[in-house]
């Protein structure tokens, strides 16, 4: 896909587009792409999430493109147009069921632009959203539910729907379940507590033309520092914490991660992790509105391969399950291939290991294997990581447990730039990422911008970013022990390496 | 946006007259040389309706549906299709009469797509002949994808998104029944004649392939005629039921009379299955 190169001058707020040539990495099919410089996205992180979609909407308009899904076997796009119109619609129409500044709302889809829309438009008018996950019991859901006292429900399906009705005499808090899919739920007739979510959007648009300022009014009463949402923590007591997430702290982490990782307009995110966890609220809600990166939603679960080679992402962040389990299948498909293929990767091996044992010790790297490299690149790496979807990514980031260094080696010796990362809920996110050209496999790497990480004299991990959460839905004491002088203290023990790496 | 899911468009656009199927077979009667397959057999079929025919092995209730959709033709009797006689035509040409059906083994290309696999069905609404086709004219490219758009949207309403571009001989035998389902519906038709689309899957794609029934026949008005052993799917889906037994008719009507009704306890429901 190719961007336009015209630097464009928005009325609101002077945003300014820097076009760069992505440089330092050889490997990268697309030369140009237009990215925000420094100062745009200061500017705009000083703004509410909401608020910077509109923002986006205005200055990316109709040429870009925001959000992509698949759907009756073709990729639909939305521009950041389409995507401002949609959540202003989910917004009006919660605000003229009654959805009050404050209110806490459920939100239990799967990975859909309704999600977003869901998401961004009850924060537009000052809800804070919390997203559960589609594959919890009823009785969780139920649980979590109450614990937020939410008043509103956005469920993806008949599915969904089943379990709140099943758990409806224990909701009496929640005033209506708004469904999003509405196949196979023509029998439920006219349920009072239900409402389709298309109905929801009409409702929005025709409050809209009845009072027209109404949305941007809502819109500029949110303030920053306001909780925007609360993601589910899986707490050393058991029972889930929910960690409050101001919009700062996702404008801050994605600051961050433009700062770190080349990343612009029009870059491929796909969403595949649960949109109840951080990683993926991270990107949808922070990093894709600050930056212009598209967000791309697969047809199914089922089809994610597919649908993953279809857009070969620009960045990824998964479980190192992920990747162990590529690897195997890649190693699978090998050893069931002709004795000419299964030489050729072999050789590829060779050399690429060799390559990336003298980079990790900084050794230099002798012409002939230089040479071999390259061939072995055009032989084995491109057709290899082009067939699992991977030709097209400049980060691939693994987190989570630890991921076997093998794995690590096996991918980097591909030309993958796989890399660990480590990061927590409540510090908004990932910050600590190995950086480009000094990745150690034994280690989570170093503080993105803006952070410090230290250790306590009991070894444990301390850490201060501006990206930090703001506490526990009502857990003084919880949040207490947590924040303690500004320093958030992870629970996690480690040490810092001479080259400051943790 | 899954909010916009909504019913495939040749459901959707489709006028009540373009639907009408009015079914009636008038006391037909099949023999194989000395084998007397059917005999004076009657079923009236309405529009909007789900009947199902039920009886034990060998009742007649395959050779009824053959001769409907004129596989075999019967030495006696008449099929009226909508007021137009069609005993004597051949499939094809009752197909394009608007009667769709499924087989009890699967009749696919194995070695074919399942998009392929249900292309072949959009024959009948091709407009465009070999000359044109061969230079690809746009209005060929145009009409591709408007069958396509049909298609697709079939393969998100039966759920089969993963396997579109899978082979059907590499499927397992429920998939399989339910590409066949969504080939028969590709030629939308007026009248759906199912042949034990239940018969070999698991409780699993039983469920879903129920879900789908229902779905066409609530929401969607499709007449269908079921031909089913499953009598927990049979007795709750079907409005009405019809029970052969050695060729004839012995009862016909709503579930609860069919499952009271003595002589179908006799022959072919059982004592112990009475409810």
């Amino acid at each position: 896909m190719s961007t336009e190169t015209n630097s464009i001058n928005s009325s609101e707020g002077g945003i300014r587009y820097l076009i760069l040539p992505i440089m330092g990495h050889k490997k990268m099919r697309v030369n140009r792409r237009e990215r925000f410089d420094q100062e745009t996205i200061e500017i705009l992180s000083n703004y509410t999430l909401p608020q910077i979609l509109f923002k986006q909407a205005k200055a990316l308009g109709t040429k870009q493109i925001a959000i992509r899904e698949k759907m009756y076997g073709i990729w639909q796009t939305y521009t950041w147009q389409d995507y401002f119109q949609y959540t202003k619609q989910v917004a009006l129409g919660l605000y003229s069921l009654g959805l009050k500044r404050g209110e806490n709302i459920g939100i239990i889809t799967d990975n859909h632009p309704e999600w977003l829309f869901s998401e961004m438009g009850a924060q537009a008018i000052g809800a804070v959203t919390v997203n559960l996950f589609t594959s919890s019991v009823a009785k969780e859901l139920m649980v979590m539910l109450n614990r937020i006292q939410a008043t509103y429900v956005i469920a993806q399906d008949q599915e969904q729907v089943d379990k709140l009705l099943e758990m409806k005499d224990q909701l009496s808090h929640v005033r209506k379940v708004i469904y999003i899919d509405p196949t196979g739920m023509r029998t439920y007739g006219h349920h009072p507590w239900l409402m389709n979510f298309k109905d929801l959007l009409m409702l929005g648009e025709s409050l809209d033309k009845e009072r027209p300022d109404l949305f941007e009014e809502e819109l500029w009463k949110g303030k920053p520092e306001e909780v925007a949402l609360m993601i589910m923590t899986s707490g050393t007591t058991g029972i889930p914490k929910l960690a409050m997430i101001s919009h700062r702290s996702f404008t801050e982490i994605a600051r961050k991660w433009v700062e770190t990782a080349p990343i612009g307009i029009g870059d491929n995110w796909i969403s595949i992790t649960p949109t109840a966890w951080i990683v993926d609220q991270m990107w949808g809600m922070g990093v894709s509105p600050l930056t212009g990166m598209s967000m791309n939603f697969p047809e199914t679960p089922e089809t994610v391969m597919d649908d993953f080679r279809e857009i070969g992402p620009a960045i990824i962040i998964t479980s190192s399950r992920f990747w162990e389990d590529l690897a195997s299948k890649i190693r699978v498909k090998i050893a069931d291939s002709g004795w000419i293929k299964r030489k050729i990767f072999s050789l590829g091996e060779w050399i690429g290991g060799k390559v990336v044992d003298r980079e990790s010790k900084k050794e230099p790297i002798p012409f002939y294997l230089r040479v071999l490299h390259w061939i072995a690149s055009k032989l084995v790496y491109r057709p290899l990581l082009d067939r699992v979807g991977c030709a097209q990514i400049r980060a691939a980031v693994t987190g989570g447990h630890p991921i076997s260094p093998d794995v690590i080696r096996f991918f980097r010796a591909k030309g993958l730039n796989l890399k660990h990362a480590y990061g927590l809920t409540e510090g908004g996110g990932v910050f600590q990422v190995q950086p480009d050209g000094e990745v150690k496999p034994e280690t989570v790497g170093k503080p993105l911008p803006r952070t410090e990480v230290k250790i306590a004299e009991d070894q444990e991990v301390l850490v201060k970013t501006p990206s930090c959460f703001v506490g526990y839905y009502q857990d003084p004491e919880a949040t207490q022990k947590t924040l303690r002088d500004g320093w958030l203290h992870t629970w996690y023990s480690g040490y810092i390496d001479e080259d400051g790496h943790l | 946006m899954k909010a916009f899911r909504g019913q495939p468009s040749i459901y959707a656009s489709t006028q009540p007259e373009k639907r009408q199927a009015e079914l009636e077979v008038r006391k037909i009667s099949l023999n194989f040389g000395g084998v007397m397959a059917l005999h004076d057999v009657d079923l009236k079929v309405h529009t909007g309706e789900l009947v199902s025919i039920i009886g034990p092995n060998g009742a007649g209730k395959t050779s009824l549906l053959n001769c409907i959709t004129g596989y075999y033709h019967p030495q006696e009797g008449q099929i009226l299709f909508n007021g137009e006689e069609i005993t004597g035509l051949h499939p094809h040409e009752v197909t394009q009469k608007g009667i769709g059906r499924t087989f009890q083994n699967i009749e696919l290309f194995p070695r074919m797509t399942v998009l392929a696999n249900m292309l072949l069905a959009r024959h009948l609404y091709c407009n465009y002949g070999l000359g044109k086709a061969t230079l690809f004219f746009p209005s060929v490219r145009k009409e591709e994808e408007r069958h396509r758009r049909v298609l697709e949207e079939l393969i998100d309403f039966l759920e089969m998104q993963p396997i579109r571009k899978k082979l059907v001989g590499a499927l397992p035998y429920g998939l399989r029944k339910r590409v066949e389902l969504g080939r028969a519906l590709a030629l939308e038709p007026k009248l759906l004649v199912l042949d034990e689309p239940f018969a070999g899957m698991t409780l699993e794609e039983k469920e879903d392939m129920v879900r789908f029934l229902v779905e066409l026949n609530s929401a969607w008005g499709q007449t269908t005629i079921l031909v089913e052993h499953d009598m927990s799917v049979v007795m709750s889906i079907s409005q009405r039921i019809m029970v052969l037994n050695f060729g004839e008719k012995i009862a016909e009507g709503p579930p609860e009379v069919i499952q009271n009704h003595p002589e179908v306890i006799k022959a072919y429901l059982g004592e112990a299955t009475k409810v």
